[in-house]
Formats: C-alpha cells, structure tokens, sequence
C-alpha cells in the first residue's frame, strides 16, 4: 500500500467509525433513560407511600412534635430555615471535599509506593492496619486541642477516615495485576515504571474506585464527628444546637439536607469512575 | 547450525517444590535458522511453556545455553530481543484495539503518533480495519488473536515466539488463520518458533517440527518438513504429508505413554 493510498483510506475509516456510533447512541440514551426511570420509579414510590403513612400517624395519634415530627412540619423548616442550612451545608461540604481529597491523595499515592517497594510494603503496612485500631473518637478532641474551632481538625478526622479504605483497595488492585500480563510488558521491554503505569494502575483503577466510594460514604460521617467534638458551624454544629433546643423538627431538617448532600457526593464518586473508566462500566453492563 | 538466529543447547530447566525435583526440560537441542519457521509439538507438561518462557527471557534456565544470533543470551538479557505471544491474547481492557496493538512501540520510546501510523498501515492486513477505536470486549476470538499477533508484529523483533495463538479457536476459524498467518510470515519474512499440540498445525505451517516427551521435557524427534511452498491447505490430504503425520502421531504416543491418543 502507498503512502497516499494509505492517506486515502485513514479518513474513510475514520469517518465509517464516527458515523456508526450516533445512531447508536441515541438508542443507547433512550435506552438508558428508560432503565433509569424504571430503576428510581419504585423507591420514589415507596418513599412517598412510607412519608404519607407517617404524615397520617403523627396527625392521627397526636404525638408532640418533639418527639416525632410530621414530614409537612419538617419540610417547612427546611423552607424557613432554607439560608442557615445553605451556610452550614457550605461549611460540612468544604470540610468533606478537602478532607476526601486529602485522604484520597494519600490514600491512592500510599498505596502506589506500598505495591512499588516490598521492604516498604512489609514495614508500614502493618502498621496502618494497626493505626485503624486507633479510635478517631479519642483523636479528634486531641486535634481541636491542636488546631482550635477552625476548618482543620474536621478536615484531618475526615481524611484520617477516609485514606484507609482507599490505600487498601489500591494496594489490593495493584497487587491482582494478571501476572501473564506483567510478563508480556517485560519481554517488550518495559521498565518497572511503564509497567506500572501502563498496566498495574489501569487495573487498579476499579478497585480504587470501590474505595474511594467507601471514603466518600465515611467522610461524610467524618466532618459531622468533626463538629461534634469542637466548631460553631456545620451541619453537625446545626444537629447538635437543635438538640439542645430540643428543637426536634429542625433538626430532623438537618439530617435530612445532610443525607441529601452525602447521597450526591456518593453518586458523585460514581458518575467520576465512568468518566475515568468507561471500559470497566461498559463491561459490567456488557455481563448483566 | 552456524546461521542460527536462535538456539538452544543443553538447556535444562529444573524445579524445586516440596522437597520434589521435576526436570521440566532435560537437554534439550534446538535451532531456528534466519527467517524459518519452526514448530515445536508435544503433550501438556511436555515444558514447552518453559522452553518458551526462556527464551523470551521470562526464565533462566538451570543448565545450557541460549544463542541469539550466534551470542549466548540468557535469562533477562533476553528481555526485549524476542517477540513472544503468549496463549491468551492478554489485550489490556482499558486501551482500544489500535492502542493495544502500538503497545511495543509505546515501550520502544516511538511517540503515539507515529506508533498509530504505522499499526493503521497493517490494520487491513490483519483483518483489523474498522475496529481501531473498539475495545477488546466488541471483538470475536479470532479477531482478538489477530490483534495480539499484530502487537507482536509491531514490536519489530526478528524472532517470534507463538504459544499455541490458534488454540482457543473453533477449526474453522483455526485453518483461515493457518493459511492468513503464513501469508504473514512469507511477506513479513520473521523467524518463528511456533508452539501447538495439533499435528496437522505443524507439519502444514513448519519448515521443521520438534517433537517433545513428557516429563522430563526433551527433544525426541526432529522431522523436516521438506513440502514445497507455497502450501495450499489441501497439502494436508496429499501422500507425503499423511507419512509424516504417521511418523509424527507414533512419535507422540510413544511419549505421552500407552492407553491415549495425542
């Protein structure tokens, strides 16, 4: 073939390659929409039936809304209150994002260096696991001591939660590398560094994602620990506040907007990985 | 011999598990001249993934040599001078299939750019074109070999080590890329060592066959090939070809021992 035959033809395959796919998508779209809808259908469904039964037996039985509030109650608050929670979903938010992204860093680039150095690996490693033992219950009151009512202690509790997870997945992905596969890179000559990042990360990347997911649903719970302990904002400081005031319907508000947000962040996590790693999503997709 | 691209002489491999010795390769002798195409058969356990493994320089042998044009080359000298082809395609699932076949090049230092010109030039002569942005999950089993095959021929190395590419595959797709692969060969002109257990793969795509025994894993016969070529597919039924069949099968029964069929 010559050099302008080949010319000729590169475009023709191109163009067979991005014309086939729009149909496609489109039908994937439509067909992913309808999965969707039947998908989120039931739960709303059933969400609404358990509000409405709730609704009915806090009118019916009379109770206090101290003790349990009616949805309609709660759903006002969150009007009223729509500015306070806003700020204070800020804050939590901010601790959450910089704490994750903390731990995530540390977690994923801990675990590169782990799989990466066996004498590293067989002296840190235990210890981490060990470090787990370690009750971020009795940490977090020494960090507020250290760092006072500002963002960092509920920044530090939310990656000191968050890293472990992560560090584990990536040490476990990097580890379940296909031998076969390491093998192949070598006998083309691959240094340890190409191979790590042209196989042993691409392979890892899902289980870091399971991590990271796992992070992400312990970060939230985290920042609201991290107010406890010590702040004066913060949907955690909000919860507690409430509480004191026995102000019960407010503060169901609050955990409400606190389960919205983490939910979100979680999704989030998720909508992330199928961005970072279509072929892994496809493939599930692919098995079902 | 003196011409010889790659070679093995004396070359033993021994392993130790659980206080067991087992020779999985005892002695053995074995020559590709420049440009052959050689065929190594046996029964499993016969150590041809051993035999294999050192010459890609995945393993190092416990006694004998290996010469790579003419100079002994052992264990990870080895590394990067032999293309070697293991059984599964091992196509890496995040990278489409061009990616994939640029893999060598990648490693080699060539710049994507270049590395995807010149893969695309040979997408048509593998039976690729028009799947350069799939991924290896869109493709069939024969396609996914060719895809491998086409790694392996882009890493540029004179010497290729096959381990049984077509064994997965059903008999009719195996024979097309029989004839497909020495098509390859004759243009591309590359020395290949050729590993399969099926007799007729052998003698019809070999200019010489090396049959091994089992355990200890050593060399038991060497048969030239000596069909002109090119070679129809239906050199399979002709005279000669079903006396070396003959030869070839006593051959493997007296080594994978009494009571079964190769």
């Amino acid at each position: 073939m010559t050099g302008t035959q080949r010319e000729a033809a590169a475009p023709i395959a191109n163009g067979a390659a991005s014309v086939a796919p729009p149909a496609e998508d489109r039908r994937d779209t439509r067909r992913t929409i309808r999965r969707w809808v039947k998908a989120v259908t039931p739960p709303l469904l059933f969400a609404v039936f358990v509000l409405m039964l709730w609704e009915a037996l806090v009118w019916i039985t009379g109770i206090s809304a101290l003790l349990l509030p009616a949805p309609s109650q709660i759903a006002l608050s969150l009007i009223e209150n729509a500015g306070l929670f806003a700020r204070n979903a800020v804050v939590t938010l901010s601790e959450i994002l910089i704490g994750f992204a903390l731990g995530a860093l540390v977690g994923v680039g801990l675990g590169i260096l782990l799989s990466y150095s066996r004498i590293f690996e067989r002296s840190v490693y235990p210890w981490l696991v060990a470090s787990q033992m370690v009750p971020i219950v009795a940490v977090a009151p020494i960090l507020v001591v250290w760092f006072g009512f500002t963002l960092v202690p509920k920044v530090l509790v939310v990656a000191l939660i968050s890293f472990f997870p992560v560090v584990v997945n990536t040490v476990d992905g990097l580890q379940s590398v296909d031998r076969q596969m390491i093998d192949l890179m070598r006998t083309l000559g691959a240094s340890r560094v190409k191979i790590m990042r042209a196989v042993r990360i691409p392979w890892a990347m899902p289980f870091v994602f399971s991590g990271l997911k796992i992070a992400m649903a312990l970060a939230v719970v985290g920042a609201v620990f991290g107010e406890w302990v010590g702040s004066n904002a913060g949907l955690g400081y909000l919860m507690l506040a409430f509480n004191n005031q026995l102000a019960t319907t407010d503060l169901f508000a609050a955990v409400l907007v606190l389960s919205a947000m983490g939910i979100a962040l979680f999704f989030l996590v998720g909508g992330v990985e199928r961005l970072v790693i279509p072929w892994h999503h496809d493939k599930r997709q692919g098995g079902r | 011999m003196g011409s010889a691209k790659l070679e093995a002489r004396g070359l033993g491999k021994r392993f130790k598990t659980r206080g067991q010795v087992v020779d999985a390769l005892l002695g053995v002798d074995l020559s590709l001249g420049d440009r052959e195409f050689v065929s190594v058969i046996g029964p499993s356990g016969c150590g041809k993934s051993t035999l294999f493994n050192i010459f890609a320089g995945l393993e190092t042998p416990t006694s004998g040599d290996v010469l790579l044009d003419g100079r002994t080359t052992v264990g990870a000298d080895l590394l990067g001078r032999v293309g070697y082809m293991p059984q599964q395609d091992l196509l890496m699932p995040w990278r489409n299939i061009l990616d994939n076949t640029i893999l060598g090049l990648e490693v080699a230092g060539v710049s994507k750019r270049v590395a995807r010109e010149r893969a695309l030039d040979l997408f048509p002569l593998f039976g690729l074109s028009g799947f350069e942005k799939r991924y290896p999950d869109d493709l069939s089993g024969g396609m996914r070999q060719r895809a491998a095959l086409l790694r392996t021929f882009l890493a540029g190395r004179d010497v290729i080590l096959l381990d049984e590419p077509f064994g997965a595959l059903d008999s009719l797709t195996r024979a097309g890329m029989q004839q497909w692969l020495l098509r390859i060969w004759e243009e591309h002109r590359k020395t290949i060592l050729f590993v399969t257990h099926d007799v007729d793969e052998a003698l019809y795509l070999s200019d010489r066959v090396y049959a091994m025994s089992k355990r200890p894993g050593r060399v038991t016969q060497i048969l030239e090939v000596d069909i002109p070529r090119p070679r129809a597919y239906d050199v399979i039924t002709s005279e000669p070809f079903i006396e070396m069949k003959q030869v070839l099968l006593e051959q493997l029964r007296l080594a994978h021992g009494p009571g079964k069929a190769a």
